[in-house]
């Protein structure tokens, strides 16, 4: 597949959760963020094509780092999936209107997360 | 006589001076409310250069110009693209195109020295008045199709934005299913678990009993002295073998009627019973145990309650459990036993003078092992599970029981039964 995912999340056995289970599903090449600010920085210099973001993140949350990769690359940048433990209509709206392409709950096994990854990344 | 109130521009494009002044002469201001400014130039190149420099409210074109002939005259003006009323002025050998001229834009023709100064005059007022209709229209009209591009542009912004809303709904919809589906294997899971530990502890404490029977028996024949004489050291020790043997019992028992309740499974023989006499049988058998012996054990009864219906073996449970409490904590004191009559219930406490409890241990004292930190559990002998037991029969009677302490002078547990509405027909209260 050779696509490169970029993963922001302050939590790391979250973050490396999500990392096993990219792996599973076939995707090698991971980068990893602890924070919204490092998260934007790596989503301008590493080139992902896909960035996974939590919305809770110290400092700038995932809605901003969505805002801020869409005003650097506009629509031709890097996919966003926004993943989140607390599922909110009002956050999946922000989402999207921040320029995120889908919004995935973090469930046990990460199912919805890597559909997500899988159907934006054909 | 009509008062003049308006003043036209009017642009006269006639080369002829003759005819400037009878156009003059049928425009002149008397007996009128129009009263008219003329700008007269002779060639079209001067009209078309005046038209561009000023507004005119009519435009009067003679079509033979020296510059220009026939329908071009005309063409060249509304080539302008003014907005301005044009009435065209032609000479007898340009009747033809007149018909041709009004196809091109003009408003209306009038042909040379056959007009009278009414018909000019009338002329260049419908001309004005058109033009004003004309104008009013185009507004209205820019005006609606500038609030159907706004409505337009509202509306695809509205679209927009209820399919992100929709977008947004769809995904949290999703996520809160996915997140119930978990959460519905994980209660079922837990559900497993707790079977599995309900069904493991009755068990254990199904095959703990009979080998605790065997030995109690064993220590009774051996204290008896069937099985040969023992001195007192011996004795000394099988009696503390003895009452750790029954506390071991008791907390067996506890542990299967806890069971019994978690599971559902305890059974309550639910019959009318009186207050009094349930209470005075706790009394007597309790007033010759030994540990009440040293304390001023007393019974208050209140006469005439009715009566209530209850579980007669777990109420008396219950006020075992409540008075053998307050035996653990009363050294020299006293302990009283009382029934009150309630509104559509009858209570009865067990208060104590004892060492009494201390404000922040009262809310652990109706758990389950909530014995408090510092009490003696091997000096009370208590599993840990009376009051929680207790509890549990007064909710399953729909009662209510709680505690009041002062730390220091005493306690006193007080419990409400209910009477149902038909059972308190039958029994009136005195």
């Amino acid at each position: 597949m050779g696509k490169k995912i970029l993963v922001i999340d302050d939590n790391e056995p979250d973050r490396n959760l999500v990392k096993i289970f990219l792996n599973e599903a076939g995707f090698e090449q991971i980068v990893m963020a602890e924070t919204g600010e490092e998260g934007a920085k790596k989503a301008e210099s590493d080139k992902p094509d896909l960035v996974i973001t939590d919305t809770l993140l110290p400092g700038i949350d995932g809605f901003e780092v969505c805002r801020r990769i869409r005003e650097y690359h506009g629509r031709n940048g890097p996919k966003i999936i926004v993943i989140t433990g607390v599922i909110d209509a009002i956050d999946a709206v922000k989402a999207r209107k921040m320029g995120a392409d889908d919004y995935c709950v973090k469930n046990r096994d990460l199912s919805d997360l890597i559909k997500a990854v899988k159907d934006l990344c054909q | 006589m009509k008062t003049i109130n308006v003043l036209l521009n009017v642009l006269l494009a006639e080369d002829d001076p003759d005819d400037v002044r009878l156009a003059k002469l049928a425009l002149s201001p008397f007996g009128s409310n129009m009263c008219f400014n003329f700008k007269v130039v002779g060639t079209l190149y001067s009209a078309i250069e005046c038209l561009k420099t000023e507004n005119f409210d009519v435009v009067l074109l003679d079509l033979g110009l020296p510059d220009s002939k026939g329908m071009q005259t005309l063409k060249k003006v509304r080539g302008l693209g003014l907005q301005s009323p044009i009435i065209v002025i032609a000479g007898l050998e340009d009747e033809a195109v007149v018909l041709q001229a009004i196809n091109e834009g003009a408003f209306d023709y009038l042909i040379k020295g056959r007009f009278y100064k009414d018909e000019l005059r009338r002329t260049i007022h419908y001309a004005i008045e058109h033009k004003k209709i004309e104008d009013a229209l185009r507004k209205a009209h820019d005006e609606l199709e500038g609030q159907v591009e706004q409505r337009t542009a509202e509306l695809a912004k509205s679209k927009q934005e209820l399919e992100i809303q929709a977008w947004g709904l769809k995904k949290a919809n999703k996520g809160i299913r996915i997140l119930y589906k978990e959460l519905e294997e994980k209660d079922k899971r837990i559900q497993e678990l707790g079977k599995i530990k309900s069904d493991f502890v009755s068990h254990v404490s199904h095959e703990l009993r009979i080998p605790m029977a065997a030995i109690k028996e064993s220590i009774n024949i051996v204290l008896d002295g069937v099985a040969g004489k023992i001195n007192n050291q011996q004795r000394k020790f099988l009696d503390i073998a003895k009452r750790n043997v029954n506390r071991l019992v008791r907390l067996i028992n506890n542990v299967l009627d806890f069971q019994k309740f978690e599971s559902g499974k305890m059974q309550f023989d639910m019959q009318l019973n009186d207050i009094n006499e349930v209470v005075t049988d706790v009394y007597k058998t309790m007033a010759i145990s030994p540990n009440c012996r040293e304390v001023d054990f007393s019974l208050k009864l209140e006469d005439n309650l009715p009566k209530v219906r209850f579980d007669r073996d777990k109420i008396i449970q219950v006020l075992t459990n409540l008075v053998s409490n307050a035996t653990k904590f009363v050294d020299k004191g006293n302990i009283t036993v009382a029934t009150s009559r309630a509104e559509n219930a009858v209570g009865v406490s067990v208060s104590d003078t004892g060492c009494g409890i201390r404000k922040e241990d009262l809310p652990k004292l109706f758990q389950k092992f909530g014995q408090l930190a510092e009490g003696n559990n091997s000096k009370t002998g208590g599993t840990g599970l009376g009051l929680a037991i207790s509890k549990e029969i007064i909710k399953q009677h729909k009662g209510r029981i709680w505690v009041e302490s002062e730390f220091g002078k005493g306690t006193t547990f007080r419990i409400i039964l209910p009477c149902s509405k038909t059972d308190s027909l039958l029994n009136p209260k005195s």
